[in-house]
């Protein structure tokens, strides 16, 4: 994130944390049910499924599936238009909602592979981007 | 518990009201519904009011314009199923014995354009807009059942063709299919004609107990369900059903199950249309048809007026309009005026028992917030 992102006051929903790992991946950090293995990102310290209080961090790779996507036209300031949202699914677990950004409409489709990445997602009126992270087409 | 009837009902047209306060047209609903049921207005022991927009003590701020002060008043908060909340709380107070003239008003003033999310709704600050939330409910169906494009827009046209009977209606004119499939996509499936306008509104009932009931003269409508509940968290990575039907499908079988009666015992119905796709959804997660049929039900004409069973012969939230708070009590005043034979237009002969379903409120992971299902027979 950038310097003048790290010093904004703005209240931002929690989105889920990631780090880059060695490699240069995106990894996102989900948390794991010690009881009944439930995984959740963003993270829960009670767990979503059982209410267990026993969890603990698990580390989310790609690639992940893509379930079903929709391009969004109508949009609150700040983002492009069109933007495209889709669920991925990981490793049967899981789906997470994304961006999904560099994607032609012939590359998205039901079973498609997707990787991730960080990038921008939203322009804040005073300039301040805000980033999340996205899935992206695999690169051959 | 005891019986509830709903004896009487009142509403102002939906459309815009920019230039008045709900202070200003809300009473009209109210004093509607008073004069319809007959009761002395001074009879009403508490209300409920439904409103998302609607600031402090909104129940108060109108009330205080009829002259009616004192009572508990309650103001719910439930979005897009605040109306049935409403309802459904008004409904304990006299079911328990504790109320025997209850005042159940939905009523919103609403901002034009998208609904902004919540500050912690995570998914819509990555995009996930609320017509977009939709969208991806109705690819996954096209995907997984067939459901058509075509079958999608048909719900609009039907919808608008009720509309256009209907006095109350914010868009009282019909549209073609082709209008509804070149208007500008929204969130592609779904376009601008397959989303709900942005309507004000209020709604009014007046509900009581048996005893009350019967030194009235209106026909009273027996609330015969009345169930509220909200979502739980699914996991559809694991071929669990998506939070949003599988909360449909639990307050609609519990609805059933109170009134001891099966989906083709309804007659009529009013269901959470703000979308297309939504109606669709809902015919399935309600049993009206197969998972997977909704699309067929559609184009069969089984839901039109004069089908098998009419769904939201108001016009719906397309074209009667979506105030969120009103929404759920507005369905209501349709269905009871649908049984007790004072639809004009619009009637569905012989109608004996409907159902009316709003559900609606994101919360993160757990899909939809609320669902109301209430069942009405007479
Ligand atoms: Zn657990």
């Amino acid at each position: 994130m950038s310097e003048k992102a790290a010093s904004s006051t703005r209240i931002r929903p929690r989105i889920g944390r990631w780090e880059i790992d060695d490699q240069g991946e995106v990894v996102l950090l989900g948390t794991r049910c010690g009881e009944c293995g439930e995984v959740a990102f963003p993270e829960h310290q009670i767990c979503v499924n059982c209410g267990s209080e026993s969890t603990s961090e698990i580390r989310i790779k790609g690639p992940t599936t893509l379930r079903n996507y929709t391009i969004v036209h109508q949009l609150p300031p700040g983002f492009e238009s069109p933007w495209v949202v889709g669920y991925g699914e990981f490793d049967g677990q899981m789906v997470i909602l994304a961006p999904i950004v560099g994607a032609t409409r012939d590359e998205l489709h039901e079973g498609v592979a997707l990787g991730l990445c960080v990038g921008v997602t939203k322009v804040e009126d005073d300039g301040e981007e805000l980033h999340s992270y996205q899935f992206t087409p695999l690169k051959a | 518990m005891r019986e509830v009837f709903v004896v009487g009902s009142g509403m102002v047209p939906f459309g815009r009201y920019p230039n008045l306060l709900l202070e200003d047209f809300a009473g009209k609903a109210v004093l509607e519904a008073v004069a319809d049921s007959g009761v002395n207005r001074k009879q009403i022991d508490m209300a409920v009011f439904s409103s998302s927009n609607g600031g402090r003590v909104a129940g108060q701020r109108v009330l205080r314009e009829l002259s009616l002060t004192g009572m508990p008043i309650v103001n719910v908060e439930n979005a897009c199923a605040g109306g049935g909340t409403s309802l459904h709380v008004g409904w304990m107070a006299v079911a328990s014995g504790l109320h025997d003239v209850v005042l159940v008003v939905g009523m919103e003033k609403m901002e034009k354009g998208l609904i902004p999310p919540n500050p912690g709704e995570y998914e819509a600050f990555l995009g996930k807009t609320l017509p977009a939330k939709y969208a991806l409910r109705a690819s996954k169906h096209m995907q997984r059942y067939g459901l058509t494009k075509e079958q999608l827009a048909m719900v609009s046209v039907k919808n608008h063709r009720a509309g256009a009977l209907n006095p109350y209606a914010h868009y009282q004119e019909e549209v073609t299919l082709d209008q509804v499939l070149q208007s500008r996509p929204v969130a592609e499936p779904l376009t601008l004609l397959q989303c709900c306008p942005t309507t004000d509104g209020a709604a009014a009932l007046i509900i009581v107990s048996a005893e009350v009931a019967r030194q009235l003269e209106v026909k009273p409508v027996r609330i015969a369900a009345s169930i509220l509940k909200s979502g739980i968290y699914r996991n559809p990575a694991k071929g669990q059903s998506a939070s949003d039907d599988d909360l449909a499908e639990r307050a609609g079988a519990a609805a059933y199950e109170m009134a001891g009666m099966a989906p083709s015992d309804v007659n009529v119905a009013e269901v959470h249309d703000a979308f297309t796709i939504g109606e669709i959804l809902a015919y399935e997660n309600l049993g009206f048809c197969p998972r997977g049929e909704g699309g067929r039900l559609v184009e069969d004409g089984v839901t039109s007026l004069g089908g098998r069973l009419p769904v939201n012969p108001s016009g719906g939230r397309l074209s009667l309009g979506h105030p969120l708070g009103a929404t759920g009590v507005a369905q209501v005043v349709e269905l009871s005026r649908q049984l007790q034979g004072r639809s004009g237009a619009r009637q569905v002969a012989g109608a004996k028992t409907a159902l009316a379903h709003v559900q609606g409120g994101s919360t993160p992971g757990i899909g939809t917030g609320a669902a109301a299902v209430h069942i009405l027979t007479v």
